[in-house]
């Protein structure tokens, strides 16, 4: 009895973490280069499931919570309490591009192919798809924030008097080529964890690959914008806050059984 | 309580500031050597719910992880310095560089600045002012037997002096600036720019010389707010800002639902 309760609670919690993400991801919408949080809620114990769910949808939306079904190797047996299996929640990094538009400025750089710029912090190498640089007082790209944006051979600085970044991310400064931008993939780019201020962080186990200098496709004076769709994660959200309200029902439900039973059937009859 | 609720109201913070930046370009969409500006935004903090790499009791690593952000923060309006719209005024003194440059003004302070407004003036003292009543630099003053003022495409000012139309006389030559990042220059309000570390040191020369723009007399560059583009951003800074109050209109109404629970 109280077993119910405590499992839609905590289907209540999980709907309330993912509506805090989706959140995020509309606030987000015109963020450049800015990747959506994908959120998943599935059934504990399923993770396999999940992972090859994972692997086969990431193209497809958030969706909708998976249906609380019993797995087919939980079988009811005699003596055997129905397993009870709270709602799991797994997010990812959604990969899609964003769309690109014409800003004109000289230091917005749009990454059309695959992978990500690589940049340097205090706290390690971070990627991110937004190209909207500034040039600081070392005349060195970076972020709006300040941080080195990498090529291969580190830092670039534009000392000179013109520069131009070519469509295959040479950089060029009075005709002559000063840096490459340094741009990765990775196996699996939907488990880039978010780090805030555009940037994603690549977890312990993922390994940035370096993206061959012929596939890299940049575009001078564009900027990506951010991948969030406003449709799919109005959607979610309303899915999550309906899931919510189902669990406040069993909720609801329950207490009203327990004041029952504990009211009503302890009460001896006349 | 909900993050969602501080998820949207930066949301909707950012997407004012979004509406601002649009509406002060829209308001300068006629003023003269105007560079629009556009709004940048980057995501906040995350907290990690659930961190990534955590592994299962059979020793394999989750491939998953729950993270929250926290909303949205402004972190820069960017100037584009793209060539604005040109209007012929016929004024011999209103100026406009085709292509890449800014004239220098001396501040009363001593110190040079940069525009691209190029409607000229001539003050008291019969110098060469802008509206505000900064000078060019080089200084150029109009002799006061001066009938009719020219400007050439490379810079050069010359009058004809009053009763003899075959005396043409130089009285100066326009210097232009040009910067290797001009987005790094600092705005000073009134069309004027200055030095900034971002931009690195101006480099001069002669209109038409070494990258230069040319210049042309009686043709003023207006701003270059492109209407569309500004009403287009408008709209969807207007309707990213309603997506984000119906996530605080969302976020009540389950808080409401939580207070339904104990009746």
């Amino acid at each position: 009895m109280l077993r119910s309760l405590n499992t839609a609670e905590q289907a209540m919690q999980r709907q309330q973490v993912r509506i805090d993400a989706l959140a995020n991801n509309l606030a987000n919408v015109n963020s450049t280069g800015f990747r959506a949080v994908m959120t998943r809620v599935a059934e504990e114990g399923a993770q396999e499931n999940v992972a090859k769910n994972m692997e086969g949808g990431l193209a497809e939306a958030q969706d909708a919570q998976q249906p609380n079904a019993l797995n087919n190797d939980n079988t009811l047996t005699k003596g055997n309490w129905l397993p009870v299996q709270p709602l799991e929640l797994y997010h990812a990094t959604d990969t899609r591009g964003g769309a690109v538009t014409a800003t004109g400025r000289d230091t917005d750089v749009a990454l059309l192919s695959r992978g990500f710029f690589a940049i340097e912090t205090p706290a390690g190498e971070r990627y991110t798809r937004g190209g909207a640089f500034t040039i600081n007082e070392q005349r060195e790209l970076t972020t709006p924030d300040g941080l080195p944006v990498l090529g291969t051979g580190g830092p670039i600085f534009l000392q000179g008097e013109d520069f131009t970044i070519e469509n295959d991310g040479r950089v060029m400064v009075d005709g002559a080529q000063v840096a490459q931008f340094k741009v990765v993939d990775f196996g699996d780019p939907s488990l880039l964890e978010h780090e805030g201020s555009n940037l994603l962080r690549a977890p312990a186990n993922l390994e940035p690959q370096a993206v061959p200098a012929g596939e890299i496709e940049v575009a001078q004076g564009h900027l990506e914008g951010s991948n969030v769709n406003a449709i799919d994660t109005l959607v979610a959200m309303i899915a999550a806050q309906r899931a919510f309200e189902v669990q406040s029902r069993v909720m609801t439900t329950e207490d009203q059984m327990l004041a029952k039973s504990v009211n009503d059937l302890a009460r001896p009859t006349a | 309580m909900l993050r969602a609720m501080g998820t949207a109201a930066s949301g909707m913070k950012a997407q004012q500031l979004n509406i601002d930046t649009i509406s002060n370009n829209l308001a300068n969409v006629n003023t003269t050597g105007y560079k629009r500006s556009h709004a940048e935004f980057q995501d906040l903090l995350y907290e990690k719910v659930m961190p990534g790499g955590l592994v299962d009791a059979e020793g394999r690593a989750l491939p998953t992880r729950v993270e929250v952000g926290h909303g949205v923060k402004l972190v820069a309006t960017n100037k584009n310095f793209t060539q604005g719209t040109v209007v012929n005024t016929g004024n011999p003194l209103d100026l406009m560089v085709e292509g890449d440059g800014f004239f220098q003004l001396r501040m009363p302070d001593g110190t040079i600045k940069y525009t691209r407004d190029g409607s000229f003036k001539m003050d008291a003292e019969r110098n060469v002012v802008t509206s505000q009543g900064y000078r060019l630099e080089p200084e150029i003053i109009i002799p006061e037997d001066a009938t009719e003022l020219s400007v050439s495409r490379d810079g050069i000012v010359s009058v004809m002096v009053a009763g003899d139309d075959s005396n043409v006389q130089e009285i100066g030559q326009i210097e232009l600036a040009r910067f290797p990042n001009a987005a790094g220059l600092a705005a000073r309000g009134g069309n004027i720019f200055a030095e900034s570390p971002a931009s690195g040191t101006p480099i001069l020369a002669n209109p038409g010389q070494e990258g230069m723009g040319e210049t042309s007399a009686g043709f003023l560059e207006m701003s270059n707010v492109e209407t569309v583009d500004e009403l287009v951003s408008m709209i969807s800074a207007q309707r990213a800002y309603e997506l984000n109050s119906k996530t605080i209109t969302m976020a009540d109404e389950m808080l409401q639902t939580v207070n339904a629970l104990k009746r």
